[in-house]
This record gives C-alpha cells, structure tokens and sequence, in this order.
C-alpha cells in the first residue's frame, strides 16, 4: 500500500500519514469526537452524475479538479452515505437523531413507516376531497416533511452569557445548522414525551408533521415561544459580542 | 340517403396542433387539392369541398394543457374524422373517395415526418360511438395504460396477452369473496387506493387453463403453489378463487391455516372425540366467513345425516346446510363440530354433480407442521389432535371428485421452519408430503422485468410514488435492483406493506423508504449482529456483494467513487462468507 510505503521512506513516525497527533501533549485525553483526518483529506465525492459527465463538456477547472483529485487524498467514505438518487442528507440526519443507542435498523424502519403514514393520511384526505380541493393536497411525504422542518426552525434563539456571577438568556441569531438541530430536536422530543405509552412513534411522528406543515401545533408553538422570551430579553441584546 | 361516416385514421404527429387544430390545416390542403380530383370520380359536387374535418382526436392527451415539444413528436393523431356526405349510398364509390382523401392527407404529412399509412375505417352508416373502439385500438403499447392495466373483469378470459396487466376486482364482491381472508398488507393496498388491482401472473394463468379443463369425474387433482418468501402464492391463490366464484363454484377457503395451530386462546376437550380438542374462537370465524362467500349454497345443500348438537338442538336430515352453520355461529361451543360437519358434507355431496367444490388452504404446511399450543397440563398438542386440523387434512385428500384442491405453502406464519425453506419438501416433511403426494406443483417466482415494469407503473399511475425520482429510469432501476424483483420486498420498499419483524427480515427487507442504500446494506450484514444468521443472509443475492465501503478500508489511496454505484449495476455475487479481512 502506499502509505506505509511512504512512512517508511521519511522514516515517519507510527502515526499514519496525516493523522492529527496533537492529542499526545494531552496524555489523559482521548480522541471522542472529531475527525481524524487532516487538512489535506478531502471529501469523497459520491455523485453519479458528476462522473457521467462527458469530458467534453468539463470547464477548465473541472478537468483540473479532476485531475487533483486523482492524486490526492480522500477520506473514506461514510457508511451512511451512498449514491442512491433517493438519498437526502435532512432524512439521514433526523434518522440520526431518532436512533437510540446505535439502533440504526429501528430508526430507519420508524422513518420509513412515518413517511408511509404521512403519505396514507394525505391519501385518505384526498380521497375524501372535492376537485378543487384535491389540487391543493400535498401527497409527497418528503416535500411535507422538509416543509414542517423549516416552518419550526426559530428565526433567533437564546444562549445563556455568564455576567456577574448571573447567566443571563440572551437573544442571539443562529447559525443555519443550529436552526435546523434546533428544530429538528424539538420534533422528536415532542413526540417522544408527549404521547400515550400505547401510541406508536411513527403515528405520533406524522401527526406532528402534518401539524407543523400546516403552521401548527406543539412544535410550532414552542418556536414562537422561543421567539416571544428573545423578544422580551431584547434588554440583554448589548450581552453578546460576537 | 344515408350519409356514410368515413372514418380516417392514424395521421402521424406533424400536423402540430398547437397552431389551433390540425384540422384546419387538413382542411385547408383538401380545399386545395380541388385542382386534381381528376382521379376521382365524378361527384356533383367535389368531395374535399363538402368536406368538414369534425373533430381530430389525439391518443392520451389533454387539449387543455398547452403542448410542449417532446408531446409534439409523440402524439398521433389517431383519428381524423372526416364526415362525408355523400350523395350516393355506393359503398364502393365512398371507400375510393375515402381511399384518395386518406393518400391526399397522407401526402400532407410526407416529406421529413414519419409517414403513418393511416388505417381506413369504414364505419358505414355507424354512431359516432364506435370512435371508442378504434382509439383503443391504435394506442401505442408504451403508453403506461396499456402496460400496467386491463379491462377484462373475467377471470375465465385471461389469457397470455393479459400477462403482467392488473385487473379491477369491484369492491363489492372482495367483500363477499374475501370478508377476512386477504393479506392484511394488500387489504391496506385496497384501502389506499379505493380499488383492488390484481396481476395475471403466469402460475395463475397455468392454474385457470388446469382448472377450465379438469374433468369432474375423476379425482380432485391437487395442486401446490410453493415459491420463495413474497412472490405471491397467496394473490394467485385469490386469483383462483375470484375465477371459481364468477364459475359459480363452492368455494372453501381457509385464509391461514396457520392461525389455527397457534396463539389460540381457547382449547376445549372436542364434545365429539374425546381425544381431540376444539378451537371455538376461529371455527365460528370461519363459519362466519363462509357464510357471507357462499350464501346461496347454503340453502341448496341439505344435509344427509341427522346431527345432535346437545340434549335440545339436533338438525334433521335433509334440512339445508345453512341450519347446521347457524348452529356452529350462534352456539360457539359446537362450531369445530359444526366445521366437521360441513367438510363432511360437503365433501360427500360433491360427487353428486350438485356444484362444484374449490378447497384452498393457504398454508397448507401448517397442517402437518408442529403447534405451539398447550395443553393445562404444559403438554405440546400434536397438530393432529386439533379437530380443525384433523377435518381440513380429510378434506385435503384426494379421494373425492367433484372439484378441485389448491393449496399454498408458506414459510412466512410457519411454526419452527427456516426462513429459507420454500420446497414442498422441507416445509411439509416427510408426513406432509406423503399425505399430499401426488399433487402438481406450480413455482411462482419473481417478477419478470415485463411485470416487475407494470408494477412501478400501477403505482405511479396511483400516485403512490412520489418521490421525485421515482418514475425515472434510475430510480425504477434501484428500486428493481433493492428489491430483487420480488413482489413482496418491493412492496414493502415502497411503503404500501409492513414489514413483519417476528419473521427476523433481513436489514434490507426492514427498510420500507426507497433510499435504502447500497452501502448501509453492507453495514447491516458485516456490521450488526452476526450472531443473525437467519437475517443476515438475505433473500435479495444483491445484498451480499459489497464490500465495506468506508471505514474498513485501510488503504489511504482515493477510494474509487465507482464503487459506489457500480455495485448497484450487479446483482450476481457470491454470498460473502463473512468478514473481509
């Protein structure tokens, strides 16, 4: 393999070509979270389409980034991760976020079954409508479930800012990623603590959805009251320094 | 005079209706052409002057909907309806009139476009009705009507040309013929979409040619749909059973004969053999249900035998049958009693000529299979020792005539046999085997790619696909590649049935969202639990094939994106013995 081969020749410590061994100044320490590629790792680059392009039609740059990428290297890629044209990185992560203790199989099985059922009750309804009605139904599972997600992402958010021995809830604007972890987290927790022991997850699940696609319900309004109490600490704003 | 309606038609798509309708254009031309009617005979008045293009028809597509290029070049204007008045009543005279109208129009399409030889119709003096008929006919076989549908209701006029094709059962008569006995996966699938569809599959299509031409003076011949897990034994076996009712057969259909060998909660010592033990809950579930199926036979059909039920209630001879089932359902204890009774019955009088019997069991393995039923004392009962049991096995054998016996084996439900097993062999045994020997055993497989496509085009015709990339080609061909073309997987994939979790599915079978992913299946099987034997090995050989695609792999070189979706293209690869180290 060519690593090792190039270890040996710079006669290189242990540590494969790249690793981070910052953490040795910190012997208690170990590696939790965090990559362990270094800078020059690159991104797999997994879509199909990108590659069934015809060198014909490249730019300059591309054929140049193809050519880069060629020799450098690329960090494996993620076992989640896949070239499938069904894929989308927004339900990955919320199949993350529901699996508990590394429970991939359940959590995926759960998301499957709350978008079949999101997708049976806007079957039913539609069933049930009028023509003029129906245009207006929405029956794809995905285009609703992105949609509840961004109708619950909060606008502002509060970060607790230590001064004079007191914290204090400060209105702060947050990043894309945090709206969506944000909004994301509540869905989940919402459904899982507030339903009847005998209600299933993935009922619950799309109830909420449905709910939130329309601009209601519990998550909905747990946004707003996020927004009311940034509004009310408006005071505080002067806080932040960043 | 009558007028004759000539009917022209197929004129191929350059006649581009986005300029108002064709029509005009035709008319126009033929208004022209007045100049060369030489070659016509001749008419008081010129025939393309008196002509008025009525109505220009255009295969599957909406005027409403503006036309967008790639409509342009696939419509075919399939039938120009040119209304002739003609003065004269000679058919001859109008067919040649006809014939030079269609080579002029025809001439009005040569050139650069495709020329369609337009087919004459000659509808005589016919209603414009029967412009519906030859529509039909022309339409092209790729439009997705032709590919995934048919018209014909009738079971008994399948045939090969309807191989693939889904056809319409009215929901008045599942209700009759199916009150509870439908896979509950396909029961919501009716639910959903407000229809039930069925495909003509070739083992149904070879069962029905069996079934129109047995002779009914020789022993009832038994025949054993065996295949994999999910290929769909069970709707060619309702296939059978829809067929039989609209022939007017009876028809015994036990739905899951496995039901009856497990989690019964209620097992009494039988009233008429001591050794045996009855199972009242769903005998009087299956009376029920054989009541609503075969209503009017039950009050044709009279009993040959006097029956006592206890010290007040008997049936006497002679009285219709449908006393000795009200009996079983009113009077729950009796009603394995009152099952024996009708198996009995049923099974001497067939010979008669009375009607014809049709005896489907689905899961028939179950009835030599083992229980896991037990007595008070914690002692297994012996399936044999079920009266249920012991009366459908009699009914199974092959020692009367009058009708006919279809059975089904399944693996899925089955007590104690391996998910693999799908031979009559392993999952009968060798009792089961004997017992049903012979039979003629029909193998339902996956779908063939001509199925498997009409499918996807049932659903997408429902709407139920919706994800955006569903309905291109490389969606159809990751779903087919996911599922293995296995009817019942790809079902499940697509959300319109639940996986079941007590028969251990593979990694693959659990997952229902089309995003299953290539290399999250190699997760499931190096990865998780390997102590899964049964589930990791799944059914879909695809599986099998990948190599850990990320962390397992040490080498620090740029990993080949072709892998990635390379894999997906190949499905034939050998099932890994483990780990790749």
């Amino acid at each position: 393999m060519a690593a090792p081969a190039v270890k040996a020749a710079r006669g290189w410590p242990v540590l494969a070509l790249g690793v981070r061994n910052r953490l040795l100044r910190f012997p208690g320490l170990t590696q939790v979270r965090g990559s362990r590629y270094g800078p020059e790792y690159k991104d797999p680059q997994v879509d199909k389409e990108y590659y069934r392009k015809p060198l014909a039609e490249l730019t300059e740059e591309e054929k140049y980034e193809r050519e880069l990428r060629k020799t450098q290297h690329i960090k494996a890629a993620p076992a989640s991760k896949t070239s499938s044209v069904f894929e989308d990185p927004v339900i990955s992560k919320f199949t993350n976020m529901i699996m508990k203790g590394g429970n991939k199989v359940l959590a995926r099985s759960l998301m499957a079954q709350t978008l079949e059922a999101v997708k049976r009750k806007q079957f039913e309804k539609y069933h049930a409508a009028s023509a003029e009605e129906r245009a207006s139904i929405e029956r794809n599972p995905y285009t609703i479930f992105h949609q509840a997600l961004k109708n619950c992402e909060p606008v502002i958010g509060l970060v607790p800012i230590l001064r004079g021995g007191h914290f204090y809830q400060v209105p702060v604007p947050l990043a894309d990623r945090r709206r969506r972890f944000l909004a994301m987290k509540w869905m989940i927790t919402e459904c899982r603590e507030k339903k009847h022991r005998r209600v299933l997850m993935p009922e619950k699940l799309s109830h909420e959805l449905l709910e939130a696609f329309h601009n209601q319900g519990p998550v909905i309004k747990k946004k707003h009251d996020m927004h009311k109490m940034a509004e009310a600490n408006r005071a505080l704003a002067h806080y932040r320094w960043w | 005079m009558l007028p004759s309606v000539i009917l022209i038609g197929s004129i191929s798509p350059c006649v581009d209706p986005s300029k108002g309708t064709g029509a005009t254009e035709v008319e126009e031309f033929l208004r022209d052409a007045d100049d060369d009617d030489d070659k016509l005979p001749q008419a008081p008045d010129s025939p393309f002057v008196n002509t008025t293009v009525v109505s220009v028809y255009h295969n599957n597509c909406d005027f409403a909907a503006p036309p967008t290029k790639s409509m342009l070049t696939e419509w075919q204007l399939s039938v120009l309806v040119l209304l002739y008045i003609s003065p004269t009543c000679n058919e001859d005279e109008n067919l040649s009139i006809a014939a030079v109208m269609l080579t002029r129009t025809s001439r009005l399409v040569s050139g650069a476009r495709r020329l369609d030889p337009g087919r004459l119709l000659h509808a005589g003096s016919q209603a414009p009705q029967s412009l519906a008929a030859p529509l039909d006919n022309q339409a092209p076989d790729d439009s997705p009507r032709a590919v995934s549908r048919t018209s014909e209701k009738d079971p008994a006029r399948h045939g090969e040309q309807h191989e693939g094709l889904h056809y319409n059962i009215p929901l008045q008569d599942m209700r009759t013929l199916f009150p509870h006995s439908l896979p509950p996966r396909f029961s919501m699938q009716v639910k959903t979409f407000s229809e039930a569809c069925l495909m003509v599959r070739k083992p149904a299509l070879e069962l029905l040619h069996y079934l129109k031409n047995t002779n009914f003076a020789h022993p009832a011949v038994r025949y054993v749909l065996y295949g994999e897990k999910g290929t769909g034994k069970t709707l060619s076996l309702c296939h059978v059973i829809h067929f039989c009712a609209k022939q007017d057969w009876l028809i015994l259909h036990v739905p899951d004969a496995h039901l009856w060998v497990k989690s019964c909660r209620s097992l009494l010592p039988s009233t008429y053999n001591k050794q045996r033990l009855d199972q009242p809950a769903e005998a009087s579930i299956w009376l029920k249900n054989f009541k609503t199926t075969n209503e009017r036979f039950l009050s044709q059909i009279k009993v040959q035998e006097k029956y006592v039920w206890n010290k007040r209630e008997s049936t006497e001879k002679g009285s219709p049958l449908g006393e000795v089932v009200e009996q079983g359902i009113m009077r729950v204890k009796n009603a394995t009693d009152a099952v024996g009774v009708v198996l009995r019955e049923l099974k001497g009088q067939s010979s008669l000529g009375g009607f014809r019997l049709l005896v489907a069991v689905d899961g028939v393995n179950a009835l030599w299979g083992k229980t896991t039923l037990k007595r008070e004392d914690k002692s297994l009962v012996a399936p044999e020792e079920l009266a249920l049991v012991h009366n459908l096995r009699k009914m199974v054998k092959n020692d009367w005539h009058g009708g006919t016996i279809v059975l089904t084996l399944s693996q899925t439900g089955s007590l104690f046999k391996p998910r693999k097993a799908y031979l009559p062999q392993e999952l009968l045994g060798k009792e089961g085997f004997d017992a049903l020997d012979p039979f003629i055993p029909i193998l339902v497989s996956n779908y063939s790619p001509k199925e498997f496509e009409s499918c996807i085009q049932y659903y997408l015709e429902n709407s139920w696909l919706q994800h955006e990339k569903a309905h291109t080609e490389e969606g159809k061909k990751e779903l087919l590649f996911l599922s293995n073309a296995n009817p019942g997987q790809f079902r499940t994939r697509c959300g319109v049935r639940r996986e079941r979790r007590e028969s251990g599915s593979v990694y693959a079978a659990t997952f229902k969202g089309p995003e299953e992913t290539v290399t999250q299946i190699s997760l499931g099987t190096e990865f998780s639990a390997p102590a899964h034997t049964g589930g990791v090995r799944s059914s879909s050989p695809g599986c099998h094939l990948l190599a850990v695609l990320g962390p397992r792999s040490r080498s620090a070189s740029p990993v080949s994106p072709d892998l990635c979706f390379t894999w997906s293209e190949g499905k034939n690869a050998p099932p890994s013995g483990g780990r790749e180290d």
